[in-house]
């Protein structure tokens, strides 16, 4: 069987790098937010969370746009590698959207005294959530295959580019009313939380692919085990109709 | 609950979740070599079948 | 009833369009389909009126739910006014929306309605423009009564035209989304939850918009929020346009 889903005879070199970067890269980047980035005035050392949670904000909506570049690239092409891409790159973006939103809640409670204030990142944030959960009941409502990629990939452009529109909106609607309590960001930026930052950006954006890979994968095993059931069926078809010799 | 706590939550609930998709993904592949070696085995057997069959006549 | 009326109104299409062209550049048939489109939703609803009632009704009675949640009196009924009118207008949206679609469905037409030598997006743009007409008709009740219940001035032209741009955007994407619900098993209970988080920034472009309206200010103040629904309906429309022929492909 040459199919992936027999992965131990093949070694997976590029899931095995990816994986190692993304591992050092996570390690550095932890290093850096408990060790290097310096204390906040403000916040103290609460704040801390704010280099993880706005990381995974931005693959949250990194993910989304993957989502919709996949839907494209399906509407276009019709292949299903597109459409694995896409329920793939949802699976990782909720995820990674979740942990936005648990993690934003954990650090407005001690600094705002509140577990959630509808503040542009966290609102866009859950926005997005509800759309990413939107795309999953949708795929799971739908059995023919081919109609789900194609109901979902439709959904995945059209629901993406309600996001930054979204975004202004409440953004807009933010500012007019801010929160008496908030009143902006509060934070003093300086140069070693930018360093921090980014790297933790980088480090997201490489565990992100790294899943993103396996969950590929797994998808294509599944696949492959369709298609195995799909020649099963048709032999022992084959096998019971063959007349009496 | 004192300040770091809420920062030692936090990084839990992202290490927690990070683990819980790889471990999701990793069931799921589980399950999947386990129906493929069924499906191996059910062809095996039809095999099995089928050639006692020919042999019989 | 289901099959002659296809066959009837396949041939009602045709004729309508002339000679058969498959060239699409050809404005006149296109804007004859989508009149042939509108023309036959608003005849098969005005023989019924049963989901335009089921709407008003509905909205009624969502009315009645926030008046009793919220308390609505005075000023807060004021400051409260525009979000519910369109929380409201947005919920006996997706009831109408999905009925409309379902009865396509239902009777089968839409299959009829694909099997003409028609464009597709043509097609499109009628069921929306339908979908348009039967939430205007309900804002139409809506606004007045609003205006009364809550003392606040919503029929002012700019009131209006905010009311316009947010709901054509709303009906765009919503009869897109429509047309993708009806087909998953869930059918048309599957439409708020695709179709709310898109409308957030029409939401809240008209209810922010229409707040500052009816305290007395004037349109330009409100013309950041007027260009974001513009931008939003040009996007929308467009988006909608260039996938609904993949929706619809079997």
């Amino acid at each position: 069987m040459r199919e992936d889903a027999v992965r131990g005879s093949r070694r997976d070199v590029l899931g095995v790098v990816l994986a190692g970067l993304s591992g050092v890269a996570m390690f550095a980047a932890l290093g850096m937010v408990f060790l290097y980035a310096p204390r906040e005035a403000t916040m103290g050392d609460v704040q801390r969370i704010f280099y993880f949670h706005v990381a995974s904000a931005w693959i949250g909506f990194f993910a989304f746009f993957v989502t919709c570049l996949a839907g494209i690239g399906y509407l276009v092409q019709g292949e299903r590698r597109w459409d694995v891409l896409a329920l793939s790159s949802v699976e990782m973006g909720l995820t990674f959207t979740t942990m936005t939103l648990l993690t934003g809640a954990l650090w407005a409670r001690p600094v705002w005294g509140t577990y959630w204030t509808w503040e542009p990142r966290l609102t866009i944030s859950l926005v997005q959530w509800l759309i990413y959960v939107a795309y999953r009941m949708l795929r799971a409502a739908i059995e023919a295959p081919e109609r789900r990629a194609r109901f979902a990939a439709v959904y995945g452009i059209v629901a993406f580019v309600t996001v930054p529109l979204s975004w202004f909106a409440i953004r807009w609607w933010r500012t007019i009313h801010p929160d008496i309590l908030m009143g902006g960001e509060g934070m003093a930026i300086t140069p070693r939380m930018v360093h921090t930052l980014v790297v933790s950006l980088v480090a997201f954006t490489l565990l992100y692919a790294t899943l993103l890979r396996l969950r590929m994968q797994l998808e294509c095993a599944v696949d492959a085990l369709a298609r195995l059931q799909a020649r099963v069926e048709s032999l022992r078809d084959q096998l019971t109709s063959r007349p009496p010799d | 609950m004192s300040n770091l706590a809420y920062l030692l939550f936090a990084y839990a609930i992202f290490w927690v979740l990070t683990f819980a998709l790889v471990f999701s993904i990793w069931a799921r592949q589980r399950r999947l070599e386990r129906e493929i070696a069924a499906l191996a085995d059910c062809l095996r057997e039809e095999g099995r079948d089928v050639h006692l069959r020919r042999t019989e006549r | 009833m289901t099959a002659l009326h296809v066959s009837r109104f396949t041939l009602h299409v045709s004729h309508v369009c002339g000679r058969v062209q498959h060239n699409q550049g050809d404005l006149l048939n296109f804007l004859r389909t989508v009149w042939a489109v509108v023309a036959k939703d608003i005849t098969a609803e005005l023989r019924t009126r049963e989901m335009i009632s089921a709407m008003l009704v509905f909205s009624v009675l969502v009315l009645l739910v926030f008046s009793f949640a919220l308390d609505l009196q005075g000023t807060v009924a004021r400051a409260a006014a525009p979000g519910v009118l369109w929380a409201t207008v947005a919920f006996a949206g997706t009831l109408g929306l999905g009925r409309s679609l379902a009865r396509e469905h239902q009777t089968g037409c839409i299959d009829g309605l694909l099997l003409a030598p028609v464009d597709r997006s043509a097609i499109f743009l009628g069921k929306a423009l339908g979908n348009l007409a039967f939430i205007v008709v309900v804002e139409g009740v809506l606004l007045p009564l609003f205006s009364a219940l809550f003392d606040v001035p919503l029929l002012r032209p700019a009131v209006l035209l905010v009311a316009a741009l947010g709901t054509v955007g709303y009906a765009v994407v919503g009869t897109l989304l429509a047309a993708i619900a009806i087909n998953t098993r869930a059918r048309e209970v599957m439409l708020p939850v695709l179709l709310i988080p898109l409308a957030i920034p029409a939401l809240i472009a008209a209810v922010r918009a229409t707040g500052v309206l009816v305290d007395g200010g004037v349109l330009a103040e409100v013309g950041g929020w007027i260009r974001l629904l513009v931008v939003y309906d040009l996007v929308m429309v467009a988006v909608s346009m260039l996938t609904f022929d993949f929706v619809v492909e079997e």
